[in-house]
């Protein structure tokens, strides 16, 4: 086990070097740690590395910043075919975002062929090698893994066809663009709007229900989120439970948190799903004055907020729309970032009951 | 072809051959004449399908279920079947990736040959397992491999903590990416595969008792065969043959997928059966089941250079499975009653 983390270190510390590594260092020096609590120093400067190493992390500090240019530009007029690789199509989410690069796609004038990898990353293989052979001049693609398909990507590195990634990257690969999810930015918002709901409370107890166990996007939300808390000194985090993003696995994780920690005043969810399953597991105990925040603005999150069940989420944005428009740009041989972040809006009761923000799915 | 082979060869006229020689002849055509039709289809309708580049990448994705196939083949003609084929895939190549990823700076010849190893004798093992299920707990294999099925795949996911296994440079890459002579080597392996199958079922009097056991078992046990040994016996050669794809799946991801692979033994069973291999045993060719695979591998690459939407894409593969089924059982009635 400890080998693989080592690799993928190494691999995280290459693409540091290679280009993003100012930018984030400069970050880390920026947010000198707090004088107000030493104790939590040790901690915020862990959370950092954490983030500094994590994709979403990178790509939260590097957004807008670096920028790529295809070296092998397309003519002007030349009719443009994209594959859109996505990595399945069993989430309302992923049909949206279908639908929105399909929509894009038409508004430009090129052709999109969508393929679904049925959550099977040696589908997604196969996929791209028939993208390859079809004759597409790029692939968008939503990994169905961060692992795998570095091989395929390399054969069409070889064969001058670019790729881009959206929602979901992969380290160690040197796409066009990226239009990830913009994981770390969320975590970081919920967090700064945490401290100064609580701004002036000493000890606020806090617990944190993660999603996937090692998972950067539960890694990147949740260290984000943590690092704000962390700096503002009045937090203590009593406990960190996974509940794999899922309602069931969460209520879990908040039954065993709740018996642990009678205290506690909030609790996170890495999604709103965990957020929900928080909530069942607090009503089911019988307790009330516990605050949930989650992540995703989903209908049923709206709802909880909309009934004081809960006080905040923010909404999660499709990407795939930003990901064929750098694909085309970068086809025409127009300067596009290496990592784009589009932050969804922060949902309070205030706009749930103003009706200003619809749910994101 | 081969089946006059045989015929001709005096040694082997047995009842058992008889069994054999009435699957043989005309309704051994079935899958391949519905491949041909699928490969002319789609090199008139689907730009860039009649290509080298692309037929070659079929027949590479192919390879992985066809060599599960080869094993599942043995397996079905005997009346079993095996549900822990991706389970077991999954173990088999997050194992081997474990012990590739001991040196992150890259492997040795001698490392991939140990990861090997250790990927063929935990499919045996795994194998084995299935059998002793079938045989000495007298379970059904459905229920034996379900249960394996989820068991195995809690022992991959427990090695590996859940997550992928990087595979770090070395020879063991070139078992799914490398080529010799511009043949890829997952197809030479198929072949070897496929021959070794072939040998099994056709040279060998295990062969034969695999043919009788599945035609009657009872009568098989009668006739003096010891139904359990061969029952051991294909169980621990599925088992070896999954390893066996998961070696070429695990290196061209270039990493051990502990949840990857889920369904795949559905893949391979529809692989098999589209091939003419009879669910109740007895009756079936290795041949049917690679053409069962490469018609279902070209549906899928096809579809797909014509752009077909994923859910249709689903649907289609379906119909076409059903079709194939039903085309075959008529080849075989028109034969019957002719």
């Amino acid at each position: 086990m400890r080998s693989i983390t080592l690799g993928a270190a190494v691999v995280a510390a290459t693409l540091l070097l290679a280009g993003c590594g100012g930018s984030t260092a400069s970050t880390v020096d920026a947010q000198a740690i707090s004088p107000n609590c030493p104790e939590n120093a040790q901690r915020i400067a862990e959370l950092e590395e954490t983030l500094s190493k994590n994709l979403y992390g990178i790509a939260a500090a590097d957004a807008g910043k670096t920028l790529n240019t295809n070296p092998k530009p397309l003519p002007p007029d030349a009719p443009i075919k994209i594959t859109f690789s996505i990595e399945g199509l069993s989430h309302p989410f992923l049909v949206t975002q279908q639908q929105l690069a399909q929509a894009k796609a038409a508004e430009l004038g090129v052709q999109l062929d969508v393929v679904s990898a049925n959550d099977d990353v040696n589908k997604q293989f196969n996929d791209i090698q028939n993208a390859i052979a079809s004759g597409s001049n790029a692939i968008v693609m939503m990994p169905a893994n961060t692992q795998g398909l570095n091989a395929v990507l390399q054969e069409a590195q070889q064969r001058d066809i670019a790729y881009s990634f959206t929602q979901k990257g992969m380290l160690g690969v040197k796409p066009a663009s990226q239009a990830l999810a913009p994981y770390a930015s969320e975590g970081k918002t919920i967090g700064e709007w945490i401290v100064k709901h609580y701004e002036g409370q000493p000890g606020v107890k806090v617990a944190i229900i993660s999603g996937i166990t090692g998972d950067q996007s539960s890694v990147a939300r949740t260290s984000a989120f943590e690092l704000e808390l962390r700096k503002a000194c009045n937090f203590e985090i009593v406990a960190e439970q996974p509940g794999q993003y899922r309602r069931d696995a969460s209520a879990k994780a908040a039954e065993s948190i709740l018996a642990a920690h009678p205290d506690v005043q909030l609790i996170f969810g890495a999604n709103d799903e965990a957020a929900l399953g928080a909530i069942s597991a607090i009503e089911a105990s019988g307790r009330s004055g516990i605050d949930v925040i989650g992540l995703d603005g989903q209908k049923e999150m709206f709802d909880a907020i909309a009934a004081g069940k809960a006080l905040a989420t923010v909404r999660h944005l499709p990407t795939a729309a930003t990901a064929v428009e750098s694909t085309v740009k970068y086809l025409r041989g127009e300067p596009v970032p290496a990592y784009s972040v589009q932050l969804g809006e922060l949902v309070t009761a205030e706009e749930v009951r103003a009706g200003t923000l619809q749910p994101a799915f | 072809m081969s089946t006059q082979l045989i015929e001709s060869a005096p040694v082997t006229t047995r009842p058992a051959s008889r069994i054999r020689s009435r699957a043989g002849g005309l309704a051994e055509l079935g899958p391949i004449a519905a491949f041909a039709v699928l490969l002319v289809l789609f090199a008139i309708i689907a730009p860039n399908f009649f290509t080298v580049f692309n037929l070659t990448n079929v027949v590479r994705q192919v390879s992985i279920t066809a060599i599960a196939g080869v094993g599942m083949t043995l397996i079905i003609l005997v009346r079993g079947i095996d549900l822990s084929v991706g389970s077991l895939a999954a173990l088999t190549g997050s194992l081997a990736a474990l012990s590739l990823a001991a040196d992150p700076a890259g492997h040795s010849l001698g490392g991939a040959v140990l990861a090997v190893l250790l990927a063929l004798a935990v499919g045996a093992v795994v194998g084995a397992l299935n059998g002793l299920l079938v045989t000495v707990a007298v379970v059904p294999a459905f229920i034996a491999t379900l249960a394996t099925m989820t068991a195995v795949r809690g022992v991959a996911l427990l090695v590996t903590d859940s997550s992928p296994v990087s595979i770090p440079d070395g020879p063991y890459l070139r078992i799914g990416l490398g080529d010799v002579f511009g043949v890829p080597i997952p197809v030479i392996i198929m072949a070897v595969v496929f021959g070794l199958g072939y040998l099994v079922l056709h040279r060998m009097k295990i062969g034969r008792r695999i043919y009788a056991v599945g035609g009657n078992p009872e009568a098989a046990r009668l006739a003096g065969i010891r139904v359990n040994r061969v029952l051991m016996f294909v169980y621990v050669f599925g088992g070896i043959c999954v390893a066996i794809s998961a070696l070429i799946l695990s290196s061209r991801l270039s990493s051990g997928q502990p949840a990857g692979s889920v369904g795949l033994e559905l893949d391979v069973i529809a692989a098999v059966v589209v091939g003419g291999t009879s669910l109740f045993g007895g009756r079936g060719r290795l041949a049917g089941t690679f053409f069962g695979a490469l018609l279902i591998g070209s549906l899928v690459n096809g579809l797909q250079l014509l752009n077909v939407p994923d859910y249709w894409q689903r649907i289609v593969t379906g119909a076409v499975i059903v079709a194939a089924v039903v085309l075959d059982r008529l080849v075989r009635r028109d034969r019957t009653t002719s």
